[in-house]
């Protein structure tokens, strides 16, 4: 019990190097945080970010998959993961069983869709986020959206 | 009419003019005119660009609540 007192300092740690990006040494700091407590969904979360900052995507997909107790919630890096593995079609998968997905999901699933060359679909995702978003990443949104367009184009010809 | 296109020569590499038959012994050499390689240069539309944005959000949770008073200032004890 004693050691649990450390959570603060080694989550002020943790934070801190992700802030820094040092994410080699962030995974260790995790690991020390999931080896007095298994289920700490922070630290795992964490680790998970650190993997794919690495792009360890495989990693991280395993990890994921190998713990769903504490990965209820990371739909989103499990998507990224096996749409950077290259498995898109399950990426898309994870991605369409979230209800109510938060903005992030729907720009990875745009991707997805990008990807997959559903233009169509994909077009109509974008107007979304661009409509509900407000973020620093506008103009390279607006590239995307421009080469859903060019994509839609071509496929009229 | 037609056997005097036979023996014409011509520049033409083999595979542009499949559609038409004609004897050619030049063919039958070690440098037949098969096909022009490297071939030539052409224009295709570009890939448009495309940019990673879900990458950019990849990051930590917000670890606030684990840093307990560490970061907090003060008022928040005793809740």
């Amino acid at each position: 019990a004693t050691k649990e007192n450390n959570f603060p300092v080694l989550y002020g740690e943790l934070n801190k190097l992700g802030q820094n990006g040092e994410y080699e040494r962030a995974i260790k700091i995790a690991n020390k945080i999931l080896g007095i407590s298994q289920d700490e969904e922070a630290a795992f979360h964490c680790k998970v970010i650190c993997y794919i900052q690495l792009s360890k995507f495989n990693d991280a997909l395993q990890f994921i998959t190998k713990n769903p107790k504490l990965s209820g919630n990371l739909d989103f890096e499990k998507a990224y993961c096996l749409y950077r593995l290259n498995q898109v079609q399950d990426a898309l998968k994870v991605v369409e069983n979230v209800s109510n997905p938060s903005l992030k999901l729907k720009e990875l699933k745009a991707q997805i869709l990008y990807r997959l060359e559903k233009y169509e679909e994909c077009f109509s995702v974008y107007r979304d986020i661009i409509k509900n978003s407000h973020d620093e990443y506008e103009d390279e949104r607006e590239a995307n959206l421009a080469a859903v367009v060019v994509n839609l184009a071509i496929e009229d010809s | 009419e037609s056997g005097v296109n036979k023996y014409t020569k011509t520049k033409k590499p083999l595979h542009e003019r499949l559609h038409e038959y004609r004897e050619d012994s030049a063919l039958l050499t070690k440098q037949p005119n098969v096909y022009k390689l490297p071939p030539s240069m052409q224009p295709i539309s570009c890939k448009p660009l495309f940019f990673d944005l879900a990458f950019n959000m990849v990051e930590f949770p917000d670890l606030s609540e684990k840093l307990g008073n560490q970061t907090k200032k003060g008022g928040q004890a005793g809740l």
